[in-house]
């Protein structure tokens, strides 16, 4: 028994022990209890990993937020240089709580345990199997009365596979408490020390409602700021004489404890009358109006928010002839031919069909990336296709169709054989499913249209945003739907035959090549053996289909034996995917191999922006991805121009690319403040007027019309010469 | 008549609520005030006219008091500028419930411990002149010029930290105020962000 005993114990000490290797040395006072303690067990080089200091605080003491407020001060976190570890300066804070004491207030954390996670990296030559880090922490703790504690903790790392450790979850909980990012913005005006803050929305508050200035402070101590509809009047401190162009805010759901239930951040530009939004031509500014509508406001800005409808409508129809989606839609709308010249009934009830697939997987994707939105994750259209996992699949579903309309096997239901006379209730559902996929691999081809028209869902409520999936969903099924009800339309059709096969086939091809995109799109996001392995895939694929169609018994032995073989093969196809997960998106943004703009650029960043406009230059900047088709066109259509090379290199035009091939909060970000969420997206800062004025590229360029908005924007030398003068 | 009245107390309402609110701004006369200091001797603002006056608003239990007075560097600038005739005024507002009041003679062994040289440390344990200046932390400091104007509001230094090394490497507003001041310069930084602990009201 007690040997039983004393292995359970030497047992769980082992694993206590674990748990205490990813932590610091402890400090401790009657105040609070510190730790530096690390999200994962063990680190891989090459990768970003996640450190916090942990504060378990006494009750009723409390350290301060990033802007303490009257007074107090935020606690201050010093890495000491390492030459294997960079450390982001950035800490991720956890929303603040309000402490009010009489005529003072300030922002702090009442809770027990607050977090101050960092981001850091390993780099990728490390091959220790340990990294020793050093953080000195500064921070003051107050209840009352103040004490200010200082400490150096110690953490070693193990180095090798990643492993998540049991810390993990307080930066889960950590991540659940920061504010909620992207969604919210507004600008505001200064005036003597009032500043008027008007915003686009607001989220529903079940509190009290309170702002929170990140860099700036207050002079009103109220937790009750006079919010009319949304508008907000502050008064700000007099040492803030100069605000910045962005003022970083968090608007705070304040609970009658003055905690803070919920939070958004929230993003404030500076508004200068004339300012960007005259130089979008007349539809993107209906659609990038600041004005969308939401509940508070009446039916006064309906007119706008039909327009949008309507754009989301067209481009539906639009994406229609997507180099994705145009194969499978005209595929199906060969069936409805088909089926239309024996029964137009038939054919019109798989259309529908077809119709509610697309649909329902339009809201569905509405629905996902709201409630993704609800945990905090921010995603853009096309998201899908920053996972290697749903890309791979892709790739061998188009590859699978593919050798379908090429003959080389038949899938599904057998539409198109020539005796399918009873339609059964499962190919309606067949029908349905076709729709589904259709739109799911559509995703991806952001129409010129779709961009402008989901960036208007940003800020906008759930119900509205769900409208405007529903109309684009009811655009990719109008041209279909309006062929099966409408005889005269179908009459124009050719008659079913013997070119259904061969266009079917040509179909083939248009979907190796797709294949061949995303193979592409694959690579640059995990490496050439993943590639590779997924290549075997295919061609393991394609002799797991020849076994079944070319050996047939009627022996149950040798079938069993056959099964065996295809599943033994199918395990052998799908090994080299096992991999996938491995490769975790990340932003470590290496120096591309090759150059395909044939000009100088720089990485984008708003600093970046910043500096370069204050230099007076010219900029343009490029937000694209790798799978972003459009994006790749314009590319090519764009910088292959001699003319447009010598222009840049001429006027020292500054092109800056915003890469958003793997995910990456900045870029999203920024793609925001420009009211999308999508890419293509090209702007140009001219210097002719004033600095800061910019103009928004239709999401499909040709060179021509980007050298005459380039020429537009920039002054010549001779003009700098007449300005000087 | 009644209605007269009542607009007048209205007036008079609102006209209360705002004084209590406003808060000090410079380039503006600095609103006068009467305290007792800790040896039963009332001063009046204005009677320092003609000088210049420093005001600082301090609280021995506060961690970034016992920064600037366990180095020395508070008394140091005390003992300079009086020397050169600025009148130096230590305040303490905290309320008589809150643990930073301290007794008159509590007051007075404090400033000998510390070997403080203010010209006097006045007690305002009502806290109406901290609030009239809108006194956030201790220490807060506000510079009020010969003319009675107010010249500089906020922090004593630059860098906000309650950690002694740091006073070395900041720069000191309320010297570089003052020195302006007497050198008739313009002031560099005449408003900044005090930091410290709250004022115990």
């Amino acid at each position: 028994m007690s040997k039983v005993l004393t292995l359970l114990l030497t047992t769980l000490l082992l694993i206590s022990n674990q748990a205490r290797a990813i932590e610091s040395n402890l400090f401790s006072s009657d105040y609070s209890s510190v730790t530096l303690i690390s999200e994962n067990s063990q680190i891989r080089p090459g990768e970003e990993f996640w450190l916090a200091l942990k504060f378990e605080q006494t009750p009723n003491w409390h350290i301060y937020w990033q802007n303490p407020g009257d007074s107090g001060l935020p606690p201050k976190l010093e890495w000491e240089e390492h030459s294997d570890v960079m450390f982001d300066s950035e800490i991720h804070w956890e929303r603040p709580d309000i402490l009010a004491v009489d005529q003072l207030l300030n922002y702090g954390f009442s809770r027990e345990t607050v977090l101050l996670p960092v981001k850091a990296y390993l780099k990728k030559d490390f091959n220790g199997t340990e990294v020793e880090i050093k953080l000195g922490a500064d921070w003051l703790i107050c209840k009352v009365d103040c004490v200010p504690e200082s400490h150096t903790f110690i953490l070693k790392l193990p180095v090798g596979p990643k492993i998540t450790g049991e810390q993990a979850v307080y930066f889960s909980n950590s991540n659940k408490l920061r504010p909620s990012q992207g969604l919210y913005s507004g600008s505001y005006r200064k005036d003597e020390s009032n500043i008027e803050i008007n915003f686009n929305s607001l989220p529903k508050i079940l509190g009290t409602p309170h702002l929170a200035l990140v860099e700036q402070s207050i002079s009103q101590n109220y937790i009750k700021q006079d919010f009319q509809d949304l508008t907000l009047n502050l008064k700000i401190a007099p040492e803030n004489k100069n605000l910045p162009d962005t003022l970083h805010a968090v608007l705070l759901d304040v609970d009658q404890n003055n905690h803070t239930t919920d939070s958004y951040e929230i993003v404030l530009e500076k508004n200068n009358t004339g300012n960007a939004t005259t130089n979008l031509n007349q539809s993107e500014a209906l659609l990038a109006s600041k004005n969308l509508p939401n509940q508070a406001k009446g039916n006064s800005e309906t007119p706008a928010f039909i327009t949008i409808l309507i754009f989301a409508f067209l481009g539906g129809i639009i994406l229609n002839l997507m180099p994705c989606v145009f194969p499978i839609i005209s595929i199906k709308v060969l069936d409805f031919i088909n089926l239309s010249s024996k029964d137009p009934r038939v054919a019109r009830r798989h259309s529908l069909s077809f119709a509610a697939g697309i649909i329902s997987l339009m809201l569905s994707l509405a629905i996902l990336a709201e409630v993704l939105k609800l945990f905090g994750q921010n995603l853009g259209w096309g998201f899908q296709l920053q996972s290697p996992i749903f890309v791979s699949c892709l790739i061998i579903l188009f590859y699978l169709l593919g050798l379908s309309f090429a003959g080389y096997f038949y899938v599904g239901d057998k539409l198109m054989s020539k005796t399918a006379a009873i339609q059964t209730e499962k190919s309606y559902f067949g029908s349905f499913l076709n729709g589904a996929l259709a739109t799911l691999v559509a995703t991806p081809c952001t129409a010129p249209f779709m961009g402008t028209a989901l960036g208007a869902t940003i800020g906008l409520n759930f119900f509205l945003s769900l409208l405007i999936f529903l109309s684009l969903g009811i655009g990719i099924s109008f041209p279909f739907v309006a062929l099966t009800y409408n005889q005269k339309l179908m009459s124009l059709m050719p008659r079913p035959g013997a070119w259904m096969e061969k266009l079917k086939e040509l179909m083939s091809f248009l979907m190796f090549f797709t294949c061949l995109w995303l193979l592409w799109v694959v690579v640059s996001l995990t490496s050439p053996e993943y590639l590779i392995g997924l290549l075997f895939t295919l061609i393991m694929l394609t002799v797991i289909i020849w076994v079944k169609d070319n050996f047939h018994y009627s022996n149950p032995y040798l079938k069993f034996i056959k099964s065996l073989i295809m599943i033994f093969l199918l395990v052998l196809a799908f090994s080299p995917l096992s991999t996938a997960s491995n490769y975790q998106p990340n932003d470590d943004s290496s120096p591309k191999a090759s150059n395909p703009y044939g000009i100088n650029y720089q990485n984008y960043s708003e600093e970046l922006l910043a500096s370069e406009l204050a230099a007076g230059n010219v900029v343009y900047v490029d937000f694209t991805a790798r799978w972003c088709i459009t994006c790749q066109v314009n590319k090519k259509r764009v910088f292959s121009s001699f003319e447009v090379r010598d222009f840049f290199q001429k006027n020292h035009v500054s092109l800056l690319v915003a890469d958003w091939t793997n995910k990456d909060e900045k870029i999203k970000e920024s793609l925001n403040k420009y009211g999308r969420n999508s890419v293509p997206l090209n702007i140009i800062y001219g210097n002719k007027d004033k600095s800061g004025d910019f103009r928004i590229l239709p999401a499909l360029l040709s060179a021509s019309e980007v050298l005459n908005n380039l020429e537009e924007l920039t002054l010549t030398d001779k003009e700098k010469n007449h300005v000087q003068n | 008549m009644s209605r007269i009245k009542l607009l007048i107390s209205l007036l008079a309402i609102m006209f209360c609520s705002i004084t209590a609110t406003a808060e000090v701004q410079v380039g503006q006369p600095a609103p006068d005030f009467q305290l007792t200091d800790s040896n039963g001797k009332s001063h009046k603002l204005s009677d320092f006219k003609g000088k210049n006056v420093v005001l600082e608003w301090f609280n021995h239990d506060c961690p970034f008091v016992v920064k600037h007075y366990g180095s020395g560097n508070m008394q140091a600038l005390q003992a300079k500028y009086t020397k050169a005739g600025v009148i130096w005024l230590a305040i303490n507002s905290g309320s008589k419930e809150s643990g930073s009041y301290k007794d008159p003679k509590t007051t007075n062994a404090r400033t000998v411990e510390h070997k403080a040289v203010p010209t006097a440390v006045l007690i305002d344990d009502a806290g109406t002149v901290g609030k009239l200046y809108g006194a956030k932390t201790t220490p807060h400091m506000f510079v009020v010029d010969t003319k009675g104007i107010l010249r500089y509001q906020g922090a004593i230094d630059s860098i906000p930290s309650a950690a002694q090394d740091d006073i070395a490497k900041a720069d000191n507003y309320v010297s570089q105020a003052l020195d302006a001041i007497i050198a008739g310069k313009e002031i560099a930084n005449p408003v900044t962000k005090s930091y410290g602990c709250s004022v115990k009201y």
